[in-house]
């Protein structure tokens, strides 16, 4: 397999979804797509996302960016199906365990190039996005996309967005990789929590931070040295202390 | 020992924990209340949990897994049974009869063969 971006359990079965195969990634006779891990550990293709994408173009896909086979970053399991977020087309897509592939929306559409990535779902899901470089601070934003695929801007302000996840008091928590301008910039990324009132920074000083889910024992967990010199043996897990809600 | 798993870890992880014991390494840069929980990883991506039931590694995997001065120090930890908090939990999936004691494994570098105890 080449390049799992994310992975999420359906019952007892593990599912990835990968990233860095297809012809366009250099990788002839592979296919991006979400695999199943197998009980005896082999696995097995359950959708051919590449082909998905060629057969189903977006409306608005950037020509000077474009990557036949998609670059798909994040994935969540609910209610038995599998919804993933690919930023370079701009799509969310539902994936049924029998391989039946289906768009949710097309954020290019309505969104233009603003490469979607995290997605969490409270209820609808909640989609960030990366947005393009040189970085513009607070240029990104999170989308709520119901489940029939219905768009609408939920909050802005924030910048470079690789997570979003909910807390069980129901607060949203966006990762954002970097929060200088230009490029991805290492000890910049933070963690913020969105309130009524604003937002609260939670973490600062992550290294090129890629991906956050919460722990069930209340705490963020969040791939740090995500890309970066270090990457190779120098990524790591680290665990971020949630504080208590105040001033709410 | 039954067979339930084995992950290839790649650029995502799978983080199978019913709580954690905190760290104690604070990662370098950040704020004071990020610490390191695993370390030595490759382009680390996606990550989730996962409950299940008692599981053992292999003893190579779990020498290899748990050195004393190893950075997370919490690769066999064995924890009591917490509510989910985690959207993605599965509890309600794994019958009660088979719940009542949970481990940390977090091998995120090599092949790793997840055995449940029956």
């Amino acid at each position: 397999m080449s390049g799992v971006a994310d992975v999420a359990f359906i019952g007892n079965t593990l599912y990835a979804l990968l990233a860095g195969a297809g012809c366009s990634h250099g990788l002839q006779g592979t296919t991006n797509g979400i695999i199943r891990v197998n009980a005896d550990g082999s696995t097995t293709l359950i959708a051919d996302l590449s082909a998905f994408q060629k057969a189903h173009p977006v409306a608005n896909p950037e020509p000077g960016d474009f990557e036949p086979d998609g670059t798909w970053y994040s994935m969540v399991a609910v209610r038995g199906k599998l919804y993933a977020v690919e930023p370079n087309h701009g799509e969310l897509d539902v994936v049924a365990p029998n391989g039946q592939i289906s768009r949710i929306a097309d954020i290019s559409a309505s969104q233009g190039h603003i490469v979607p990535t995290s997605v969490a779902y409270h209820g609808n899901f909640y989609v960030g996005n990366l947005n393009t470089f040189p970085i513009t601070p607070g240029s990104s934003k999170v989308l709520k996309i119901t489940p029939s695929g219905q768009i609408h801007t939920v909050d802005t302000g924030f910048t470079t967005i690789l997570g979003v996840a909910f807390d069980h008091e129901s607060f949203m928590y966006v990762l954002e990789n970097t929060t200088v301008a230009g490029m991805p910039t290492p000890f910049t990324g933070k963690v913020v929590r969105v309130k009524d009132n604003g937002v609260e920074e939670i973490a600062t000083g992550l290294f090129l931070p890629s991906a956050m889910t919460f722990g069930p024992d209340g705490a963020l967990y969040v791939s740090n040295v995500g890309f970066g010199p270090p990457a190779s043996g120098g990524g790591q897990v680290v665990r971020i202390t949630v504080p208590p809600v105040a001033g709410e | 020992m039954k067979v339930i798993h084995r992950t290839t870890a790649c650029a995502a992880w799978v983080l199978i924990v019913a709580s954690c014991w905190p760290a104690v390494t604070r990662a370098q840069g950040a704020s004071p209340n990020v610490t390191e929980f695993a370390t030595g990883l490759n382009n680390p991506r996606g990550l989730k949990f996962y409950r299940m039931v008692s599981f053992t590694l292999p003893r190579a995997a779990r020498e290899a897994t748990s050195p004393p001065s190893a950075p997370v120090g919490k690769s066999q930890a064995r924890l009591a049974p917490t509510p989910a908090g985690s959207p993605d939990a599965s509890r309600r999936s794994i019958p009660k009869a088979i719940e009542p004691q949970w481990q940390i494994i977090f091998h995120p570098a090599r092949p790793v063969r997840l055995s449940a105890r029956s």
